[in-house]
């Protein structure tokens, strides 16, 4: 098994991506894939993951390449984000959801917990209403639920004045 | 674009980087990340929680609805203080905090997974309730009870706890507890013992100490004065012999000095020669040591 060999991989809309294969080790389904059944010489096909996100996948995946640190993990919550990661994730929300999907499913957990973490940030110190605006979701508690929580909201804030 | 729903194990992933005012809000936003987060937060209730505007107690008035036991069921670890001092500032005083004691004891009883609790409360009353929940809590590791002594509210025997926590490494004790043992009547016998590691404890309560053979950490707290009969206990017993065994390492003694009070202090099964320990100013300085081979710490 040579450290240079390189694996085909090929997008959701059949995109073919050429890549070595110590990048294609970082994620843990394709590293136990390629253990278990051997470099086959054929494209490996991952339908859950679009073309443009795979392009970013192995982005991250090449700039941590020789990072001895790539799978010691980093559980540490309140660890800064480094630069070129903060920029990574400068990306529309659709495609950060679509990254965290994809590491999710490629098993990269450095990028995992980064994209969540990045998501954790922008829910930070918001009110559920706002949240829901960052996110596009949809209120679906119904109005005697959303009620209840007003009232006692309201009690809260006579407490207040 | 609408928000794809994310599968669940992601959302707890994103929920484990937030803080606890953020997941709380995050309650609030659907219904699935509501029913995602409420037992994440549920496996551990804080103190501050309860004074947090946000904390979904609203759900402990529904007694009956499944979904609040399954909550119960994550509980690992509960936090619980209603004395007012510790309520940060007028504005975090909430009327939700308002549970009494028997709803506690409602929730106690239905945590069987709970590992460690903390009890820091006034009873106004005897509340057979609470303690019996307590006593179901079999997986107990760590218990802190502070219940300050009321006249309403007979003192709780710690011998009655011994049998039931098998699993219980961490002990601290304050108030309204006392050891049978200590009027000579309802000894223990000498083979009982507790797996205890750290013991927190009344200074009358030392004999415990013989009991617990693997301890580590002792930690004797400043008596109490409030009980007449206890009171005239400490003064009969001017000199406490604190009989402990030989795996302890940390002892941290509150002075009592200035009560009149002296310990002697014996390491149990150790024939070793009595040395005198380096004494930290402020503290106790009437200690008689035995032998202090196996104390490494004074804290």
């Amino acid at each position: 098994m040579s450290a240079h060999s390189q694996i085909l991989l090929t997008s959701s809309e059949g995109t073919e991506f050429i890549i070595d294969r110590d990048i294609a080790d970082k994620s843990m389904l394709l590293k136990c894939m390629l253990e278990d059944i051997g470099e086959i010489g054929q494209a490996v096909p991952l339908p859950n993951v679009s073309g443009p996100i795979l392009t970013k996948v192995i982005e991250y995946c090449t700039h941590h390449r020789d990072d001895p640190n790539f799978l010691s993990a980093n559980d540490d919550v309140a660890a800064e984000i480094d630069e070129w990661d903060l920029e990574y994730c400068k990306v529309d929300q659709g495609t950060l959801y679509e990254l965290i999907l994809a590491a999710n499913y490629l098993d990269i957990k450095p990028l995992m917990d980064l994209t969540c973490k990045t998501v954790a940030n922008m829910i930070k110190a918001k009110s559920p209403e706002e949240i829901r605006k960052t996110f596009n979701i949809t209120n679906d508690f119904t109005p005697e639920e959303e009620d209840q929580v007003r009232r006692e909201n309201g009690k809260g804030s006579r407490r207040l004045s | 674009m609408p928000a794809p729903t994310l599968p669940t194990e992601i959302v707890l992933t994103i929920a484990r980087n937030l803080d606890r005012p953020s997941i709380f809000a995050a309650l609030k936003v659907c219904r699935q990340w509501s029913v995602i987060l409420g037992p994440f937060i549920w496996t551990s209730i804080r103190k501050m929680d309860w004074h947090h505007p946000s904390f979904p107690i609203e759900k402990c008035s529904i007694s009956l609805d499944p979904t609040f036991n399954l909550c119960m069921n994550q509980l690992i670890s509960l936090e619980w203080h209603n004395n007012a001092s510790l309520i940060r500032t007028k504005a975090t005083l909430y009327p939700r905090l308002q549970i009494r004691p028997s709803r506690l004891a409602y929730f106690l009883s239905m945590a069987s997974k709970l590992t460690s609790l903390t009890l820091r409360m006034e009873l106004h009353g005897p509340d057979p309730c609470l303690f019996d929940a307590i006593r179901g809590l079999s997986n107990l590791k760590t218990l802190d009870i502070d219940l300050p002594p009321t006249m309403n509210v007979l003192p709780i025997p710690i011998e009655s706890m011994f049998p039931l926590f098998s699993r219980l490494e961490e002990l601290h004790l304050q108030g309204s507890f006392y050891c049978c043992e200590r009027d000579r009547r309802t000894p223990l016998p000498d083979e009982a013992s507790w797996a205890i590691k750290s013991l927190t404890i009344d200074p009358i309560d030392t004999s415990l100490t013989r009991h617990c053979p693997r301890l580590t950490r002792l930690e004797l707290l400043q008596p109490m004065f409030s009980m007449k009969r206890k009171k005239r206990l400490m003064q009969l017993q001017v000199t406490r012999l604190i009989q402990a065994p030989s795996s302890l390492k940390v002892l941290k003694l509150f002075s009592l000095t200035s009560y009149g009070m002296t310990y002697e202090f014996r390491v149990h099964h150790s024939g070793g020669k009595p040395s005198e320990p380096h004494l930290l100013p402020g503290q106790p300085r009437a200690i008689r040591w035995w032998s202090t081979q196996d104390v490494v710490a004074l804290l």
